[in-house]
């Protein structure tokens, strides 16, 4: 299987506070890896630092094959998916809220199929009429769950999630694992951060950081 | 034409104590910032009408270019002081932004609508400035500030559409957008309605002083193009300037905030 993301070595200082040193993973085309790990031990700002959000203190990332820089950075963004743990975008209808993404020019051969995103929508427990809601009327569960079909929907070769589970239940949790399955089996890398357990006993390989 | 004197400007002051009274009586602590500002707008307006009659004995095409960049760096550092952004990372976009849609602005009317002899003579060029100056303050204060507010603000959605593929302009999209709304709703709004509920000062100036009403709106009209295609100018510039300081090669927010390099 090809190698989707490679991290070398990294070290990664927040606020002055070391939080990495020497760390290093690689995930493969279909892997799925969670990070775990106490609150503000830098699950978080690794997952920022793959896509030059935030920089390396020492250390480098690769992103299918490429390594991350200022002349890559833009082309490696253009292959990953990333959901943040907190997100809210600024239009009037969920219908509108999906297409965002789409509309990116990086994003334009990725087609917007709404069949497909309603069956996704099923999976995860949705309901079709969300569509028409507007944005403000979801739950916070809703809203995870609509932004997380949106990355699925996108297909990119690596997506990156933070805490994909943090306003969901029980029950759907289990239907996020069933949604991160169907991610890696098409072949999608998948580097999340989570605490929930059965999230993490879903994945293929857990990094305790 | 019809002059004021200046025992019927010191009337015309006094009604002045109406406002001044009600503010004292509401206890809005806003008395003494309204006493401060009339006298600052009087004194000000005092010194320009003392300048502008040196301006226009010399009527110098040299000493109005001076006089409109000197104005150009008054306004920017207003404009800097009223925006949370460090002065090293805007004042230029800002002086650049100012004069580069004032010049080809003014010149056009000047020279195509107008059709002045001298573009630069100081009894055209000077007001003209001046009219422009006063919009695109306004409209670039708004919109500085709400462009690097929202985006300080709403981190999450701009890193969301960059960790998607997004280029920095279309991840700086929401927030360019937002700003220009919210700059130039009130332009938009008061140019509706011009003429019905509301007479413009250049318009009523121009009648006051003796112009025929024809003439005066026809100059309003496009007073009122002028200053809306100046400030959006300016204000692209400004922002497309101010943001090759304001982000990294990655596209990171940088540092800019002047709180934030206090904290340092």
């Amino acid at each position: 299987m090809k190698e989707m993301l490679k991290i070398e070595s990294a070290a990664l200082r927040l606020g002055g506070r070391l939080l990495l040193s020497g760390f290093g993973l690689r995930v493969k085309q279909g892997e799925w890896v969670c990070l775990t790990g106490e609150s503000g031990c830098g699950k978080t700002s690794l997952l920022r630092a793959v896509q030059g959000f935030l920089p390396l203190e020492a250390g480098q990332v690769f992103v299918n094959g490429e390594k991350l820089g200022r002349h890559t950075v833009e082309r490696i963004r253009g292959c990953t998916a990333y959901v943040p743990q907190e997100l809210f975008l600024p239009v009037e209808t969920v219908g509108e809220m999906v297409r965002i993404p789409f509309q990116l020019k990086a994003n334009s051969g990725r087609r917007f199929a709404e069949n497909e995103l309603l069956e996704l929508w099923s999976l995860l427990g949705l309901e079709r009429d969300l569509l028409r809601r507007r944005v403000v009327q979801l739950s916070g569960g809703q809203r995870q769950r609509v932004i997380l079909s949106m990355a699925a929907l996108l297909a990119k070769p690596l997506c990156l999630v933070d805490e994909p589970t943090s306003a969901l239940d029980g029950e759907s949790v289990g239907r996020v694992v069933d949604l991160f399955r169907r991610m890696a089996a098409a072949g999608t890398a998948v580097l999340s951060v989570s605490h929930n357990r059965d999230f993490l006993d879903a994945c293929d390989r857990v990094i305790r950081l | 034409m019809m002059d004021l004197t200046y025992g019927g400007l010191a009337v015309g002051m006094l009604l002045m104590l109406i406002p001044f009274y009600f503010l004292w009586r509401f206890r809005t602590g806003l008395l003494q910032s309204a006493v401060w500002g009339t006298v600052r707008m009087t004194v000000q307006l005092l010194l320009i009408g003392v300048y502008l009659r040196f301006l226009f004995r010399w009527d110098n095409a040299w000493v109005n270019v001076l006089w409109m960049v000197v104005m150009a760096c008054v306004a920017s550092h207003t404009a800097v002081s009223r925006t949370p952004l460090r002065r090293g990372v805007l004042f230029v976009p800002l002086l650049v932004g100012f004069l580069s849609a004032l010049l080809p602005i003014s010149l056009y009317f000047l020279g195509f609508v107008m059709r002045a002899e001298d573009l630069f003579a100081a009894r055209f060029f000077i007001p003209v400035s001046g009219v422009l100056f006063g919009n695109m303050l306004t409209v670039n204060i708004m919109a500085v500030n709400v462009y690097y507010g929202d985006l300080r603000r709403e981190q999450p959605l701009y890193y969301y559409l960059l960790g998607n593929g997004a280029t920095r302009f279309e991840a700086t999209l929401p927030f360019l957008r937002s700003a220009v709304i919210k700059s130039f709703s009130p332009c938009i709004a008061n140019m509706a309605v011009l003429g019905i509920v509301s007479f413009p000062g250049t318009m009523i100036g121009q009648i006051l002083g003796g112009a025929m009403p024809e003439v005066a709106i026809k100059y309003q009209l496009m007073i009122s193009v002028i200053t809306v295609v100046a400030s959006m100018l300016s204000l692209v510039v400004t922002i497309y300037l101010s943001s090759q300081r304001t982000f990294d090669e990655f596209g990171r927010l940088k540092q800019v905030f002047r709180e934030e390099r206090n904290d340092a």
